[in-house]
């Protein structure tokens, strides 16, 4: 131990990922900075934020009108685009590590499909059910949660045999899942009424149109409680890679890993999913993207992960407002045609590589 | 010391360990040899507490059964015969997983040492998937060489368990490998390692342990347990032990087969 060299001090090991991962964090907090403002700043309206801030340090007047369109429409979008892309974002990270696949996606596996299909009963049979007063304007987020984290533990438990999770029983289980749940989604959005039926078309195209300062109320706490605990499991979706026995030998309590990832992943995408529909792809370009460039390593990989995917998804939403303003295009639209060909080009590089 | 009683595990309903006693010591390198599915690596895992078991495993007093992950993982360090990797993970990064979360040495040393000692040096920046399977298995133990860095902690000594290590290498690092796991012993801390190699068994094993059909056949030291007849009667061929003048019995398969 004395004789260790003293080269070892003093410089950057190689190898080491961290210094990069952590400048790139800060990197992405500009980046969010500036799709908030650019989020703020852009819209349908003409109005516009520098001369309303302007006035407003000049200590002026700021027209009714200026206040609605920034105060009432753009901020509340632009706070709950933050959240639904870091929800989703994180989400895709911990799935990724807890299923230890990178195309695990809770799009792709069902996760999303349970989420709507939890929505959409309550949507539907929502005067039917006897909890649906007391839990008031927080119903749809709380079934949209247990419908995810039911998807996710069903899903969790068809994929794990013995401690090892096969990713092949995982990616054909989810689509047979996301399949069974849109056809039970289907059979409801077939017995709904003409206003429940709009309700749910419009919630499920996948939209942050519906933020409002009432919503937000809701989506705060429920998005952000997940977000906030995810750094926890980073140590252990890390040990994770090297296996559940390997990762229990180093002291990791595996199984409350599992399902402290499974409840986060539920919560985050269930209530993203509840407040803004099917947004998909987010969940597995922004980790993949960072993987690449910094490694896989989750304790800077979920943090990068909830900035980069609050930026992209601002940035797609500026997009899906202004391309065709005054209309909408659907942001799940944009997403998922940049997102598709992504996830195309990663099983195809990843073929020879990765063994499903 | 490492103690197991009466320990059984079924794989459903078969049977593949039946009432194994074993013990360990601190400061000796104990080796479990025996043919192709005699439970030998059941066995270890069993004793690490990776698979439930029937019987009582205790390891530096602690019961195996009921211990906490965390509580297990400071006193002893595990090889397994194969760790797949998830994600692009480079050699260092893989090296410090085994570093505790409460570590007060300094991380990177530790972990450049341990590669020194696999014979990994500049080895750090690698892609571990990027590895041949030896170089991966190495790096996997220099991992588990860094979670039990100190053979004697101040509670006592620590334990490597080792599942194959040597299976993959060539015999150079096979014999680096060996002396590695040797010092850990000769330093205060225990060693259990699954051996196929009966004569590196012999050369480095201070105590042999002979599974054959989920049982224990014999134990002792390697002059003790590698007897013609016993091997013969445990693997089920010809192997002819004679002895070396310097590093005990030495073994020598035979060509014609018995019972096969």
């Amino acid at each position: 131990m004395a004789n260790l060299s003293e080269s070892y001090s003093n410089r950057l090991a190689e190898g080491d990922r961290s210094r990069g991962a952590r400048r790139l964090g800060f990197a992405l907090i500009v980046l969010l900075a500036v799709a908030c403002m650019s989020g703020l700043a852009v819209g349908a309206s003409d109005t516009s934020l520098w001369h309303a801030l302007f006035d407003y340090v000049r200590g002026e007047d700021i027209s009714r009108r200026d206040q609605i369109v920034l105060w009432d429409i753009r901020l509340p979008r632009v706070i709950m685009g933050c959240l639904v892309g870091a929800a989703l974002a994180v989400s895709g990270a911990v799935l990724q590590g807890l299923f230890r696949n990178p195309l695990a996606d809770p799009g792709i596996v069902g996760v999303s499909a349970g989420a709507s299909l939890g929505a959409v009963v309550v949507i539907v049979l929502g005067g039917m059910l006897p909890f649906a007063a007391l839990l008031g304007p927080w119903l749809i987020s709380v079934s949209a949660f247990v419908g995810a984290w039911s998807a996710t533990m069903v899903l969790y438990r068809i994929a794990t045999r013995r401690g090892c999770t096969s990713v092949a029983t995982m990616l054909l289980a989810g689509i047979a899942l996301a399949a069974l749940a849109m056809a039970l989604t289907g059979v409801l959005v077939y017995l709904a009424d003409d206003a429940q039926m709009r309700d749910f078309t419009f919630w499920n195209m996948g939209s942050l149109a519906g933020a409002s300062w009432s919503r937000l109320t809701i989506a705060v706490p429920l998005i952000s409680l997940p977000l906030f605990l995810s750094p926890l499991l980073a140590r252990g979706l890390n040990a994770l890679a090297l296996g559940e026995a390997a990762a229990g030998h180093l002291g990791l309590e595996v199984q409350r890993l599992k399902q402290g990832a499974i409840l986060i992943v539920a919560g985050a995408t269930g209530a993203a999913v509840a407040v803004s529909g099917g947004i998909g792809f987010v969940g597995i370009v922004v980790p993949h993207l960072l993987r690449l460039v910094n490694g896989p390593d989750h304790r800077y990989l979920l943090v990068n992960s909830a900035l980069l995917g609050a930026a992209l998804l601002l940035l797609a939403d500026l997009l899906s407002r202004t391309i065709i303003a005054p209309a909408e295009l659907p942001i799940g639209i944009i997403t998922a045609f940049v997102g598709g060909p992504f996830f195309l080009w990663i099983l195809l590089r990843q073929r020879s590589v990765v063994d499903l | 010391m490492l103690t197991a009683r009466d320990l059984s595990v079924n794989y459903g309903s078969k049977p593949v360990l039946r009432g194994v006693d074993l013990t360990a010591h601190p400061g000796q390198l104990t080796a479990i040899v025996g043919p192709n599915g005699s439970g030998k690596s059941t066995a270890l895992k069993a004793v690490t507490g990776e698979l439930p078991f029937i019987g009582d495993v205790r390891l530096s007093g602690m019961d195996v059964a009921h211990a906490r992950p965390g509580d297990l993982a400071s006193v002893r360090a595990v090889l397994p015969q194969f760790t797949p990797l998830a994600f692009p993970f480079t050699v260092l990064e893989v090296v410090r997983l085994g570093v505790s979360r409460g570590a007060t040495f300094n991380c990177d040393q530790i972990v450049n040492e341990a590669l020194h000692r696999v014979g990994l040096d500049g080895y750090q920046g690698r892609y571990f998937q990027e590895l041949s399977g030896g170089e991966q298995q190495r790096v996997q133990l220099a991992r588990v060489l860094v979670q039990v860095w100190q053979p004697v902690g101040d509670d006592g000594p620590r334990w490597l368990f080792l599942d194959e290590p040597v299976s993959s290498l060539d015999i150079g690092h096979q014999l680096q490998i060996m002396q590695v796991a040797r010092t850990f012993a000769d330093m205060g801390g225990g060693v259990i390692a699954v051996m196929h190699d009966l004569n590196l068994t012999a050369m480095f094993a201070d105590k042999v342990v002979l599974f054959s059909n989920g049982g224990v056949v014999s134990q002792g030291t390697a002059t003790e347990v590698f007897t013609d007849d016993m091997l013969m009667q445990a693997y089920g061929c010809r192997i002819a032990v004679s002895m070396a003048p310097s590093s005990g019995p030495f073994i020598l398969p035979q060509t014609a087969a018995l019972n096969i």
